[in-house]
């Protein structure tokens, strides 16, 4: 039983993973920018999956929570206000020049070769457990004390984009 | 856990700076508050948070590590502290009468250049590469809605886009290349990675070469190195210019200071791996950054090709990567800021009404009306050429010395024959200004403090340049080497 949940879920995370990068081409290529959308967040959902296989379920909450549940939510409310149609003929997506084709190729190439050369060894095996409590406990632990420098920053961080979208949307005022 | 808190307590003071800073900011940003405008009170304000600031900076103990070793302060981060402070200062200074005549709200404005500078602070002593990317990301998004502050024109907004989107970019990619070098090692610390790095498999070799250059490509965003500076001009064109002011020296030397912390402190165990590639940004970076700032016909855009080619010289710092080397890349850091603020202060005096004065061309005949305000820029033309006796020739020549001690013959060829080809259009300025058929109608007044940061830029650019000893000592005694 052991044994086959191991070869299960050793071949679920590659027909996941594989997915996941069909999905992120639909982004790219898809024509309508509704579509890119749709395929985004099921790329974010299997990338939710890749986690939950890893044994990181906080993470994996995480991510679809913040998104799957609010970042495509943005996405799509801001498709469907710009009108689109209006924008079809300016070509905005779906340009790709000659050069831009070659250096994508290249650096698919280099990444490629060095993941080919790489002594990886055995497949990847799932590890269970790594922490008691689970990953929800260790995520916080470290974020908490080891960590809490970034986290603190962070913070700061996000005080900053707020005023900036402020600044950059509200109107003028008479002075 | 109590010994966890207690570590935590003992290590915020090492902050105290950087909590002043937002604090501060945050103060500053209520005078938005009022419908009445408070430029002058508000830079006040911001003044008084900067001078706070200095005071606690120079307060915390040095050589210290808090955080669980994610924070340091050693002489090389007070350092690019004290710049970063000294360059914010002139820019609250220079920008009082630049937004007032523009016409838009002050307190916001102030409040991100403090917020800003407290990012850079952050960059300067962190010690992991998480806490670097997220100060990084503190001290970007700051600049990105400083570039776009003046939403009205048209080249502003447009000039922060292409800003924002090339830096997203490039924080992927040091995101992407840390998080190899994470999977190598096993940690984010800079003096662990010090010691990991090297003893990776050899197998893994060409992985961990791989996230070495993919942080390299994104600290070469941020510098400006030469394929990846596109966006420096036009950001640099379509910002306000007390904002092109300060973007060409505070967060140039902050990521300078990761540039060094990483490259030197957690990759100077395989230097070897990442030494050409950097050395030939380094070359291109020289030649290209010179010859496309002679084309130029905006000084703003002149200025912005120059501070590659600057940042192209202050590379060979990094290559050469000596102490005495860093050493002279400080220097050259301070002589940039008093330099390349000075100039852009003459450029703001003149063209904050109405525009008039961003044209190189429109420098004709100004000699006439204003010699002092003439020598004065010529001066700084001179300084950011390397014409001695200023700052910028005491600069380059020790940042030269010490590339050459470290035996980088070829490349501070190139840097000299490179200085040689700046002096043409440094001295475009200076020949449009001195040209004696056209006659010069601009008028302008300089206000308290405008005349106070051209007096201190230009007091600094030649004090310095006639009698250096006491900055070399200055350096010399805080980098403690």
């Amino acid at each position: 039983m052991e044994a086959l949940s191991q070869f299960l879920s050793h071949y679920l995370i590659y027909f996941i993973m594989g997915l996941s990068i069909v999905t992120a081409l639909g982004i790219v290529f898809s024509k309508n920018a509704v579509h890119s959308v749709i395929s985004m967040l099921f790329t974010m959902i299997l990338v939710a999956g890749i986690y939950l296989l890893f044994d990181s379920e906080f993470l994996a909450a995480v991510q679809l929570l913040v998104y799957a549940g609010g970042i495509i939510v943005l996405f799509l409310f801001v498709v469907l206000l710009v009108a689109l149609h209006k924008l079809e003929n300016l070509r905005l997506y779906n340009t790709y020049s000659l050069v831009s084709i070659i250096l994508v190729l290249a650096l698919i190439v280099i990444l490629g070769a060095t993941f080919y050369v790489m002594p990886f060894g055995e497949a990847p095996k799932i590890v269970h457990n790594i922490v008691a409590g689970g990953s929800t406990e260790a995520v916080a632990m470290t974020l908490y004390t080891k960590f809490i420098l970034p986290f603190e920053i962070a913070s700061v961080l996000l005080l900053v984009a707020l005023i900036g979208a402020i600044i950059l949307t509200k109107a003028r005022t008479e002075q | 856990m109590n010994n966890i808190l207690s570590q935590i307590a003992s290590s915020s003071m090492l902050l105290l700076p950087e909590i002043v800073l937002i604090i501060g900011a945050t103060v500053v940003l209520f005078g938005a508050f009022f419908a009445k405008k408070q430029t002058h009170l508000l830079a006040g304000l911001s003044i008084l948070t900067l001078v706070i600031a200095a005071i606690t900076l120079f307060n915390v103990p040095l050589n210290k590590t808090g955080f669980f070793g994610l924070y340091k302060t050693d002489g090389f981060s007070l350092l690019i502290k004290v710049i970063t402070l000294w360059v914010g200062l002139l820019v609250v200074l220079l920008s009082i009468d630049f937004i007032d005549e523009n016409k838009y709200s002050s307190a916001e404005y102030f409040a991100l250049i403090l917020y800003s500078i407290s990012g850079m602070f952050l960059m300067a002593s962190a010690n992991d590469l998480l806490t670097i990317f997220v100060s990084l990301e503190l001290m970007a998004i700051s600049v990105y809605v400083l570039v776009a502050y003046f939403k009205y024109t048209s080249i502003s907004p447009e000039a922060a886009f292409k800003y924002f989107i090339l830096g997203a970019f490039s924080s992927g990619f040091f995101i992407f290349g840390a998080s190899i070098v994470y999977g190598l090692t096993g940690t984010t610390r800079i003096d662990l990675l010090f010691q990991k790095l090297p003893l990776v498999a050899p197998g893994l070799s060409l992985f961990a070469i791989l996230g070495v250059v993919f942080i390299l490509v994104s600290l070469g965003f941020k510098i400006a190195l030469f394929p990846f500076h596109q966006w420096a001009p036009d950001a640099y064109t379509g910002a306000p210019t007390p904002i092109t002011a300060f973007m060409s020296v505070a967060p140039k030397a902050a990521a300078l200071a990761i540039f060094v912390r990483i490259f030197i402190g957690a990759f100077g165990g395989v230097k070897y791996d990442w030494m050409p590639v950097l050395a030939a940004l380094s070359f291109m970076t020289m030649i290209w950054g010179n010859f496309a700032a002679i084309r130029q016909q905006n000084i703003k855009r002149m200025l912005a090709y120059s501070s590659i080619a600057h940042a192209g010289y202050m590379s060979l710092g990094i290559i050469a990567g000596t102490p005495i080397a860093i050493k002279a890349m400080i220097l050259y850091l301070v002589a940039y800021s008093f330099m390349n603020i000075g100039a852009f202060a003459i450029v703001i005096i003149l063209s904050k009404k109405d525009g008039f004065g961003e044209n190189i061309e429109d420098y004709r005949g100004m000699a006439q009306v204003h010699p002092l305000l003439s020598a004065i820029m010529l001066i700084f033309m001179l300084s950011l050429a390397g014409i001695p006796p200023t700052i910028g020739f005491f600069g380059k020549f020790y940042l030269f010395g010490a590339a050459i001690n470290s035996g980088l013959y070829f490349l501070v060829t190139v840097a000299v024959l490179a200085s040689a080809v700046s002096l043409y259009y440094y001295f475009r300025v200076v020949k449009m200004m001195y040209l004696k058929e056209h006659k010069f109608t601009k008028k302008f007044d300089l206000t308290l403090n405008e005349k106070a940061v051209v007096f201190l830029t230009i007091v600094g650019t030649l004090f310095v340049g006639i009698y250096p000893t006491p900055l070399f000592d200055a350096i010399k005694a805080v980098f403690g080497m």
